[in-house]
């Protein structure tokens, strides 16, 4: 496992967090999470901002997974940060909210999202879509290189 | 001179001049007589052949026939012996114009033929007597004749014979042979070529010397005076025939008609003007009585009767029927030309009044619209003087016709529109009309009125603008409706306006209402379902993770807190979907309604078990809808037959559809449990559940969305069912075309 596997969790419900972590366990995803509760905070951690300035402690994340109802910056003016941003604006970013509303779809994918989830009220649903995400986005997706580190070669991440 | 020729003459014509007296008549005597009856020459020859005879002398008589025989015989009365006297060459007769024969050429005589034939005449008749008398009528003849040039020839040659032979000649004219004047001066040559002149019978020949000069210059003083009179009798009848020519020629010519009729009524005679006046050739017209002309036959004889009467007749009004059939109205002049007092013949003067009488009757015609109009019609002239003033004006204005004629207009005019008139004058004065002209203007007592006013020129017949007609209308009544009816608009655009504002408000305020709705429903999306999520959650954590650790009866407590979450989840999203199908803007176009069926059962029939059989009629019939719409509303039937069947039942679903008129029936069959009729109507209500429902999971939201959503659509719905036999759901919507 490594710092820039990291998958970043912008979800201000801490119900909603534990949820996500089980879920996560159950659908057996190893990576690293970062949660940060609004969207305040997930602009400063991926600008390295505020008490994030340490970009090692604070890596970039290769994936963000983005609720939309946040408290100080909603979701979607968050991804519209992200891809105003030159360094990390290739940053995949699926959103996971409660809203079905089209106008939430229709904007999130104007804004560049990359994928649009809706969190299911069952816990083996949640379960089952991190299911899927893993295997879609963690085990078949290719990511963009990061602008700090050179793209890691899948074959040599095994010793 | 034998006495008895004296007493002859004196005999036989009483009251007349005595004949000279034949017996001194000198032996180369050429006299001429004039006479103006036969008998009287026959006489005076008689006289003159037996006095020569009776004195030894012979006798020569060239005559006429009828004279010559006249003369034999009152020779023998006489008691001479014509006989014996011709027997002995003494009494010589010849007819004058065979003698004439002897020795005229072209006309003229012929000296040397003339002394071949009389002068051997007379040397033959003096070879056995005392002398020769000769009476010769010749020149008589050639007179008669109209040669009178010849005559005198022949009177020279008579002379010139006279100067070789010793003869008495006695010529003779007719008095009737000088008659005519051009005669005047032949006369006084014939009297040169003779001796002695003896005049007619009129002459007093026994008279003094004096009575003689007396009754010369008596004469002298007629002739002169006769010729003068003829002189005067030939100016006057060349001027008669003049003007007579003048007068009828004018007559005939005069743009006047004029006609004669007989005291009968028969017309004598009519002059162009009259025919033309009428189109009748002059036999269609003259000779004809004059009552089959007129229309009123019986005007003839009251005109005759008239005139008969001795009245003159002036301006006599009749219609006469033309050869067109058209009628004409004249006037008659007519009067009596009488000849001693006899009635000759009328003379009528015709003129033609038919124009007129046009004129007069549109005059009249126009004077009674005026008379009669509602309007005010009010002539003025150019100084704006009122000239005339109908009973329409006295009604509007208040002022009568005698008050008003003579006034100036501006008795009608308000002291604040003064200035109108000099404006209205100007522009007639130019020849404009002036239509419509709304003004006010003051009755008599000092009211004010509205009008509409016309002002229009009127000319003389030269096309000189003399004065302006006005027609005023009162538009009072029309100002007040139209001042009601532009306060009515007015208000009526106020009201507009204000339901208008009021609209805009409320909508505004139902657009508020529409945001409200939209970030309420936004809001219980997230907020409501947030916590619901949590508990479900954490219960089938629990349920998870501590199942074994607890009590049957607390792992169900735990189960139902699980459920009720989860079913409060579902009505806050099927009232959010009904919020939407509310309040959602909908387009309507052409819908595949097979494609959107079949997105729905994929939705649905995946993970249903058992899994039912479902049967399409295709084609299915497109409609016109919102197409999202129509999927939640085919969602919902779908899921509702998918739902209420009996445990373990296979559900069978038939799904077609019906053309219906414009629309299309999309009809969705179950083999379900079926609804009672009396639920039938309940069940499109929001919340509304069967009792017979209530084992199966559900809102009571779903047909209540299907509803809205269709009525919006501006569709139907409706139901067929029994208890128990299952249930025939269908929509109806506009039928697309194709």
């Amino acid at each position: 496992m490594t710092r820039d596997d990291l998958i970043l969790l912008v979800e201000d419900n801490p119900d909603d967090v534990l949820f996500m972590r089980r879920a996560i366990r159950q659908a057996e995803i190893t990576q690293p999470f970062q949660v940060v509760e609004d969207g305040q905070k997930a602009i400063e951690y991926l600008g390295h901002t505020g008490p994030y300035e340490d970009s090692a402690k604070f890596p970039a994340p290769r994936i963000v997974l983005l609720d939309l109802k946040l408290p100080y910056k909603s979701g979607l003016e968050v991804l519209e940060w992200i891809r105003g941003q030159e360094q990390i604006r290739t940053i995949p970013v699926i959103v996971f909210t409660t809203s079905a509303e089209n106008y939430d779809v229709e904007r999130a994918y104007q804004l560049g999202a990359n994928a649009y989830l809706v969190k299911p009220a069952n816990m083996n649903e949640l379960a089952n879509i991190l299911k899927s995400f893993k295997a879609f986005w963690i085990d078949h997706n290719l990511f963009p290189s990061t602008p700090f580190r050179p793209r890691r070669v899948r074959s040599a991440s095994s010793p | 001179m034998p006495n008895h020729l004296k007493e002859i003459s004196n005999h036989d014509f009483p009251g007349i001049i005595p004949a000279p007296d034949w017996r001194d008549v000198g032996e180369r005597e050429h006299f001429v007589q004039f006479y103006e009856h036969d008998e009287y020459l026959i006489r005076s020859v008689t006289g003159f052949v037996a006095a020569g005879l009776r004195s030894g002398e012979s006798a020569i008589v060239i005559a006429t026939e009828t004279h010559g025989n006249a003369i034999d015989q009152h020779l023998r009365d006489e008691g001479i012996d014509v006989d014996a006297a011709r027997e002995d060459g003494t009494y010589i007769t010849l007819d004058a114009s065979e003698v004439l024969s002897k020795f005229m050429v072209n006309g003229a005589p012929d000296e040397t033929l003339f002394r071949e034939f009389i002068g051997e005449l007379v040397r033959r008749a003096g070879q056995n007597s005392k002398g020769v008398r000769a009476f010769g009528e010749m020149v008589a003849v050639l007179w008669a004749d109209g040669n009178t040039d010849g005559a005198i020839q022949l009177e020279q040659l008579w002379n010139l014979l006279g100067k070789e032979q010793t003869f008495s000649l006695f010529c003779a004219y007719p008095m009737s042979g000088f008659s005519n004047a051009a005669n005047g001066q032949p006369l006084v040559h014939i009297c040169k070529e003779h001796s002695r002149v003896i005049p007619g019978e009129s002459y007093p020949s026994r008279a003094s010397a004096d009575e003689q000069r007396r009754q010369i210059a008596f004469l002298q003083q007629q002739a002169n005076s006769l010729r003068a009179e003829i002189a005067e009798r030939e100016r006057v009848e060349k001027e008669l025939r003049r003007s007579k020519a003048e007068l009828s020629a004018f007559v005939e010519n005069a743009s006047l008609g004029l006609h004669w009729t007989g005291p009968d009524g028969v017309i004598l005679w009519a002059n162009r003007a009259e025919l033309e006046l009428y189109g009748y050739s002059s036999d269609e017209y003259i000779g004809h009585h004059v009552s089959e002309f007129l229309v009123d036959r019986e005007h003839c004889d009251d005109i005759l009767a008239r005139l008969d009467r001795g009245e003159r007749i002036r301006n006599y009004e009749t219609r006469i029927r033309c050869k067109d059939g058209s009628i004409k109205t004249v006037l008659f002049d007519s009067s009596i030309f009488r000849e001693d007092g006899r009635f000759v013949h009328t003379q009528c003067f015709t003129r033609d009044i038919s124009e007129r009488k046009v004129a007069e009757e549109a005059a009249q015609r126009l004077a009674a619209i005026v008379e009669f109009s509602d309007d005010a019609i009010v002539s003025k002239d150019l100084n704006g003087i009122i000239m005339s003033w109908n009973p329409g004006a006295q009604r509007l204005f208040g002022y009568t016709a005698e008050e008003a004629i003579g006034k100036s207009v501006t008795i009608l005019i308000p002291e604040n529109a003064h200035d109108e008139e000099p404006l209205i004058l100007d522009r007639i004065r130019r020849g404009e009309r002036i239509d419509h002209y709304e003004t006010t203007r003051r009755r008599k007592d000092g009211s004010m009125v509205e009008i509409s006013l016309s002002v229009s020129p009127i000319k003389n017949r030269a096309g000189k603008i003399i004065g302006a007609s006005k027609i005023a209308r009162d538009i009072s009544e029309r100002k007040r409706n139209e001042e009601a009816t532009r306060q009515a608009k007015e208000d009526l655009a106020r009201a507009n306006e204000d339901l208008e504002r009021r609209v805009a408000e409320r909508t505004a305020s139902l657009q508020e209402a529409v945001q409200q709705m939209e970030e309420f429903s936004y809001s219980l999306s997230h907020d409501l379902r947030g916590p619901l999520r949590a508990m479900q959650g954490y219960c089938h954590i629990l349920l998870e993770d501590a199942a074994s650790d607890l009590e049957p009866e607390q792992f169900s407590y735990l189960k139902r807190i699980g459920d009720s979450a989860e079913r409060l989840d579902r009505l806050v999203q099927d009232v959010l979907a009904y919020s939407r199908v509310n309040w959602m803007e909908m387009e309507f176009k052409p819908v595949e309604t097979e494609k959107v069926l079949l997105d729905v059962l994929r939705n649905y029939t995946g993970e249903h078990r058992p899994i039912p059989e479902i049967v399409i009629d295709r084609p299915l019939l497109n409609v016109i809808a919102h197409e999202a719409s129509l999927c939640q509303c085919l969602s919902n039937l779908v899921g509702n037959a998918l739902k209420f069947v009996k445990r373990g039942t296979v559900p069978r679903i038939h799904i077609w559809t019906r053309r219906v008129d414009e629309d299309v029936r999309i009809w969705v069959e179950d083999n379900g449990v079926g609804i009672g009729k009396d639920q039938q109507e309940k069940i499109f209500n929001m919340f509304e559940r069967l009792p017979e429902a209530r084992d199966y999971p559900g809102t009571g939201v779903g047909l209540a969305i299907v509803k809205k959503a269709v009525s919006r659509m501006r569709g139907a719905v409706g139901v067929e069912s029994s208890p128990g036999l299952g249930s025939r759901f269908w929509i109806q919507l506009p039928a697309a075309n194709s």
